[in-house]
Order: structure tokens, then sequence, then C-alpha cells
């Protein structure tokens, strides 16, 4: 298929039959306690043992080095793990809930149901997170949608598949690749967020295929002054322009393999 | 190449506008947290391989190796896969994330195993607790060290298996 073949922008939203997305975010920061004590999110994820029976530490870790003041000493080396909250997960593994200090991310795993749905769900174990900390301020909201694309095929030209991707000069002698990872920044500047599209090329997820993550993360910082009703508001019109963004970065080519 | 070389080579890796789209670079004042600031996913995309291989444990049958073997419970499963999670996200960055071998044991447990050299670290992962065999060497007793994983794991153990 040659590039100007190609249709590029359909920016509707629609249902696929077999959506490629391995897991949705819906994450809010707060300002992190000074005070922070684990045994009050304990007590929390205890009264969530019902729906989310597992759970496991987080930790933040952190390295130090201290040049030397001799020339002949080695530098001391410094390491520390310091607990930032607990992750909580559903035992048919499709739905973890981390919750932090900074903060609570409520993942939605595949198969994915809707937005409706997960929104949701996330917003009572928010308003329950909240009430814990309620006068800590709201420090940036973020919704992360990872996709994996399985492509049935070997070789194949990433333009087919993806409207987003890595251009190979055409001078250089060998234009295959075996591995990519691109990475961009975009601000949003109609609606004021940022959005971090990364694709990935990654071990195939299933034999004789070539498959890539497109992974989405559009987020808005500086919202102290926010109430809870703002972010939520906001979190939808992130969810929209999050459609946008993935319906841009795909061909129809992904529409026909994530629509079967 | 030569500074000289690669201006040499600059007509070339020009963008070929018309034939393909380019992005337009701009610059805008980034807060300072925006760039390594991820929004926290609970599944690291890198780990897709690992994740598919769990689920293929999972998958398992009871007595899945012919020898009476118990078949991982899904409360193990799903602790080994915070495991592996919470131990990427905390070396990668650090002191370097080696990817483990993953089988199950014949009481269930999910067994992670690194190498480094002669350096061998195997985690046993189960539905409540984890344990660990560490060995530097052939000797049974000597060379090798057990015990209930630690929670300063990564500070102790995993510095020991990647210096």
């Amino acid at each position: 298929m040659k590039f100007s073949d190609r249709r590029i922008v359909p920016p509707t939203s629609k249902r696929y039959k077999s959506a490629p997305i391995t897991e949705a975010v819906i994450e809010i920061r707060l300002q992190p306690s000074p005070t922070f004590d684990l045994s009050i999110l304990q007590s929390f994820a205890d009264t969530l043992k019902g729906d989310f029976p597992t759970c496991a530490p987080m930790h933040i870790v952190e390295m130090g080095l201290t040049v030397a003041e001799q020339p002949d000493q080695a530098p001391a080396q410094s390491f520390s793990q310091t607990p930032m909250g607990l992750r909580l997960a559903k035992l048919d593994n499709s739905r973890i809930v981390q919750l932090r200090r900074d903060g609570l991310a409520y993942s939605h795993l595949a198969p994915y149901s809707d937005w409706p749905t997960f929104r949701a769900e996330a917003l009572p174990l928010w308003q329950r997170y909240r009430a814990i900390f309620p006068d800590a301020k709201p420090t940036r909201c973020a919704l992360r949608y990872i996709n994996r694309v399985d492509i049935p095929k070997i070789p194949i030209e990433v333009y087919d598949y993806f409207a987003l991707y890595p251009k190979i000069p055409e001078a250089l002698p060998e234009q295959d690749t075996i591995s990519m990872t691109l990475s961009v920044q975009m601000p949003q500047r109609d609606i004021d967020c940022m959005a971090v599209i990364n694709q990935i090329q990654v071990a195939p997820g299933k034999p004789d295929h070539i498959s890539f993550v497109l992974d989405i993360d559009i987020f808005r910082l500086g919202i102290e002054s926010w109430g809870d009703a703002d972010v939520w508001t906001f979190l939808d019109k992130l969810r929209d322009r999050k459609n946008e963004i993935f319906e841009a970065c795909i061909t129809d080519q992904t529409r026909d393999l994530i629509d079967r | 190449m030569t500074n000289v070389a690669e201006l040499d080579w600059l007509p070339y890796v020009q963008p070929s506008s018309g034939t393909r789209p380019t992005a337009i670079a701009i610059s805008f004042p980034l807060p300072p947290d925006t760039v390594s600031g991820k929004s926290n996913a609970a599944r690291e995309p890198r780990l897709f391989a690992l994740h598919d291989q769990l689920n293929r444990i999972a998958a398992l049958p009871t007595n899945w190796d012919g020898r009476r073997s118990a078949r991982p419970e899904r409360a193990t499963v799903e602790h080994a896969r915070q495991f592996l999670d919470e131990t990427f996200r905390q070396t990668v960055n650090t002191v370097g994330w080696l990817n483990p071998y993953l089988s199950v044991s014949e009481d269930g447990e999910i067994v992670f195993e690194w190498w480094n050299e002669i350096r061998k670290l195997t985690v046993y992962v189960g539905q409540t607790r984890c344990t660990y065999v560490k060995s530097w060497g052939p000797h049974l007793l000597n060379d090798m060290d057990d015990g209930e994983l630690p929670d300063n794991w990564i500070s102790s153990l995993w510095i020991w298996l990647v210096e």
C-alpha cells in the first residue's frame, strides 16, 4: 500500500468487537500528606477485601551515591525502600486499585467493558479514598489507555497499521526494524492538558504475529483549586480526547483487525 | 562518523514532505514532573510477555506434570503478578532489571529464577508469602542461604544479585 493511498482520519468513537485495550487507568493525585501512615490505607483496604482480596505493599526505591572526600575512597552507596501504598486486585484479575500516599489509580484490565461502567466503578472508590484525606488538594488527573495490537502478518509496513510511526530515512541501506520505541508528548492546548503517546513493538502476544503497544496517557496538572466534581467532569473530556487520539493513530487495517 | 560526514548526509535526512507527514516541534514550558510522571498503570506494558506466561501458568490443570503436583491457585497467580510488577518498578530505573525464568513448584507456588553468572536467586511466590533461596556456588550448604523474603529484599537480595 502506498502511503498516499492510506485513508488518514476518521476521528469517530466506536466500540470494537475485540477492543485492544489491555489496561485502562483512571488516576487522581493529591498533595501527599506529610504525616502519611500506611495503616490508614490498610484499614481502608481491609474494608474492600470482599471485592479485592489480594493486597500487596508498594514501595518507592531511592538510591544515593555520595562522592568520597578523599580520592582513594570509594563512593558510598545508599539504598532505601519507603512504603508508598497498597495494591489491591480482584481474584479474576480484571480490576486493580492502587491506594497510594499521593492518590488513587484504578485499573480496568482486559476485557474492557465501557467508559460508563469503568467510571461508575472508580467513582465510589475515589470518594471513599478522598474521605481519608479531605484537606489534600488535587494535583493531577489522568486517563491512561494501553492498547496492544497483534498483527497476524510478518513482515509489515508499520504505516499500514498505524498513522503514528517513526520515519526511517529512505537513504538508509536497510529499512527493516526488529524493535521500535516511539514517545511523543503533545500539549492539547484547547483543553489545557498533555498527551503522552508511546508506541512500542513488544514481544509478540501470539505465534507468527507482530505486536505493538499503543499507550495513550493524557493528563492535566495544576488542578489544586479544583473540586472533585471538576475533576470528574474533566476526566470525561480526557476520555473524549483519548478516543480522538486513538482513532487518529490507527488505520483502517487495524480497525479491521480489532473489529472481528 | 565525523561531523563532516554527518553534514554530508543532512540533505538525505530532511523530512520528505509531501510523501510522509512530519511532526512540528515546538518549545513548550513543561512543569518539572511532566516527562517522568507517567500515570501509574497496574501492569507494565514491557512485561506483557511475562504476564502472558503467567496466564499460561494460571491455566495449568491439577497434576499438570503427571506427578500429582498442585496447580497454582488464582490468588497465587495474582500475588505473582503483583510481585513481578512491583519488582520491575522498583529496579528498572535504579539498579537494573533482569527478566526472570518463570515456572511452578510441585506445591503450586510460582517460581521466579534469576541468574547473574554464578549467583542465583530463586523466589517462591505463594498465596500470601514469599520465600527465597540464594546460591553462589556448587556446595549445597556452604554456598546457599534461604528464608522468608524480607520486605526490604530489593536492597539486600536484588542488590546482591546484580552487583
